[in-house]
């Protein structure tokens, strides 16, 4: 962008002010954290209030405000809708959040599912593919911060990108998963405002009419209900989604940290509001043919056109919007990344007798360093935010039916969950590469049910009560 | 697709395409890239130049969707796989015994 529609002092001055706000909302929210779980898991009593603010926020992250526009300058009104239908994830994740609390009342992580319901193999197989995915968010989520703040003020990629990373790790380790609950409620209200304010001001100055005919007379395609492109993508950004959410820690952490009985209400209605989040995002970026902005780059089509249609209230709103939507994503994964590392990592392979007091100290360590190495990887901005996202399509839509299997029925052995997780990932890479990013999750996940389907039919042999390790330490058996 | 070329910093680009046999400009100002989407099939021709200099030689570009058959293809499969993942998490079909946990 040649000329930025926030002067950098101004920028600046916003940084300063929800940076502090952050900071200090983060350190006094962890005030009150004294155990693991108070740590780890907000003392496992989060409301339904903040639960519904705290999975909204954390799904409303770069890759919608940067992703969702690129998709709809790419693949027209199918890239847009498609798109939200990301909230599917949320949607079905509701009833297994529900159950996930009843069955391992006192479990920490995804990990911890998978090593008790599919033993060891599994359970090393899924932390790679967990720990991949991280990283590419973590990457995706610090660069876009560096992007878009440099879109918008001018301010340069580094300083925009280390400021939203240093934020995020400070009050994350400051106030453990209470501040990134609390953090996020707030950064709920930013976002619906912001969002709502920006839909009204693209449909006031540009209007639906010179959008549509400007699209249909040099972008037809974009508009065509038939885009060969889109209409593969629709059902991989769906399965793409459910993988995100079914797979990650960051949606695992929260079914264990709302109180019983939130789980299902809390992703429900997040993944109601959550909807219609894209669509206006992805409207945003059909406007730029109308209004004539040259696109260098498909992954900052968003920020161009805020930042000539809004003049400097609307850049300020997109300014405040974006680093919300950064910081609550970014949080999120921190502290959930963390508490694999911590759980899965340090104490499952090397310190299985460590306390919980060692354990917490070890957390606020690793985001720490989490932190510092989200910064390292983004800072040589290496590739579009849409290809690194849907590389990880591959890897994140194979655990798909492990989990859901795995959770709901007593069937299907780790063999079988091995398998579908390593085949549907290979198999989806290689559709990545021969057809295109917009099959490589649908792929995977095809690839891995056809994997799992056996299991299906097999005898039921699991006892649910080996997922509760609280249970069985009761019972003397360590955990 | 994205178009990109360099030169001489700061410059002025000027690019444009032909349509019905003559130039149309499709951008002006000092970017060195730019993203066209949503063309229909068919052959593009373009053409770049720095400040008033030489144009470039034009440059063909031919754009070719996946065929339809392909993408029904994978909308099927994935609305199938879709129908069966929510038959699986709602109505559970393969539960069997009744386990312990009374979920």
């Amino acid at each position: 962008m040649n000329e930025s529609a926030l002067p950098i002092s101004i920028a600046w001055t916003v940084i300063g002010i929800f940076s502090v706000l952050w900071v200090v909302l983060g350190w006094w929210l962890g005030r009150s954290n004294k155990t693991l779980d108070d740590y780890m898991l907000a003392g496992r009593n989060v409301g339904l209030g903040f639960a519904v603010a705290t999975s909204m926020a954390t799904w409303v992250t770069s890759n919608t405000t940067m992703t969702a526009p690129q998709l709809a300058y790419q693949l027209g009104i199918w890239g847009m809708a498609g798109y939200s239908l990301g909230a599917v994830g949320l949607l079905l994740f509701a009833p297994l959040a529900e159950r996930i609390r009843k069955l391992m009342p006192h479990g920490y992580t995804s990990g911890d599912f998978i090593r008790l319901r599919y033993g060891k193999l599994t359970w090393r197989v899924f932390l790679i593919i967990s720990f991949f995915y991280s990283l590419g968010w973590l990457i995706s989520l610090g660069m876009a911060g560096g992007l878009l703040i440099n879109a918008l003020s001018g301010i340069p990629y580094v300083y925009g990108m280390t400021v939203i990373v240093v934020i995020c790790t400070l009050y994350t380790a400051f106030g453990g998963l209470r501040a990134v609950i609390g953090t996020d409620f707030a950064q709920t209200l930013i976002i619906l405002i912001g969002v709502v304010l920006l839909a009204v001001l693209v449909i006031q100055k540009v209007g639906f009419e010179a959008i549509h005919a400007q699209l249909a007379a040099d972008r037809p395609e974009l508009l065509n209900l038939l885009l060969p492109a889109s209409i593969m993508f629709l059902f991989n950004n769906l399965f793409f989604g459910v993988g995100e959410i079914f797979h990650s820690n960051v949606w695992w952490s929260r079914a264990f940290a709302f109180a019983p009985g939130k789980g299902f209400q809390a992703y429900f209605l997040a993944g109601i509001f959550w909807l219609p989040i894209p669509i206006v995002a992805g409207f945003i970026a059909l406007a730029a043919p109308a209004m004539g902005i040259n696109v260098p780059s498909p992954d900052m089509v968003a920020p161009l056109v805020a930042g000539k249609l809004f003049g400097l209230a609307g850049a300020v709103i997109v300014f405040i919007v974006v680093f919300a939507a950064l910081a609550s994503s970014l949080d999120s994964l921190l502290a959930a990344t963390s508490d694999l590392i911590v759980r899965d990592i340090y104490k499952g392979h090397f310190r299985p007798a460590a306390s919980d007091g060692e354990l917490k100290k070890a957390s606020l360590l690793v985001i720490l360093g989490l932190g510092a190495f989200a910064w390292a990887l983004s800072l040589p901005n290496i590739t579009t935010l849409g290809e690194l996202l849907y590389f990880t399509g591959a890897f994140v839509a194979s655990t798909i039916w492990p989990i859901a299997i795995g959770l709901l029925y007593r069937r299907g052995t780790g063999l079988s969950a091995t398998l579908a997780m390593v085949l549907g990932t290979a198999i989806g890479l290689y559709s990545y590469f021969a057809v295109g990013f917009y099959v490589a999750a649908l792929v995977s996940a095809g690839i891995s049910f056809l994997v799992m389907l056996p299991s299906l039919f097999a005898k039921d042999h699991f006892d649910w009560s080996q997922l509760d390790e609280g249970e069985k330490a009761k019972d003397g058996v360590p955990s | 697709m994205t178009l990109g070329w360099s030169g001489s910093e700061g410059a002025q680009y000027t690019l444009q395409t032909e349509r019905n046999g003559s130039w149309v400009s499709l951008y002006e100002g000092t970017d060195t890239a730019s993203t066209l989407t949503g063309l229909s099939n068919g052959d593009y021709v373009f053409r770049v130049r720095e400040n008033d200099g030489e144009w470039s030689a034009p440059l063909t570009v031919t754009i070719k969707h996946h065929p339809l058959v392909r993408a029904w293809a994978f909308f099927i499969s994935g609305f199938v796989l879709f129908i069966i993942l929510c038959v699986l998490l709602i109505f559970r079909p393969f539960s069997g015994a009744p386990d312990r946990s009374a979920v």
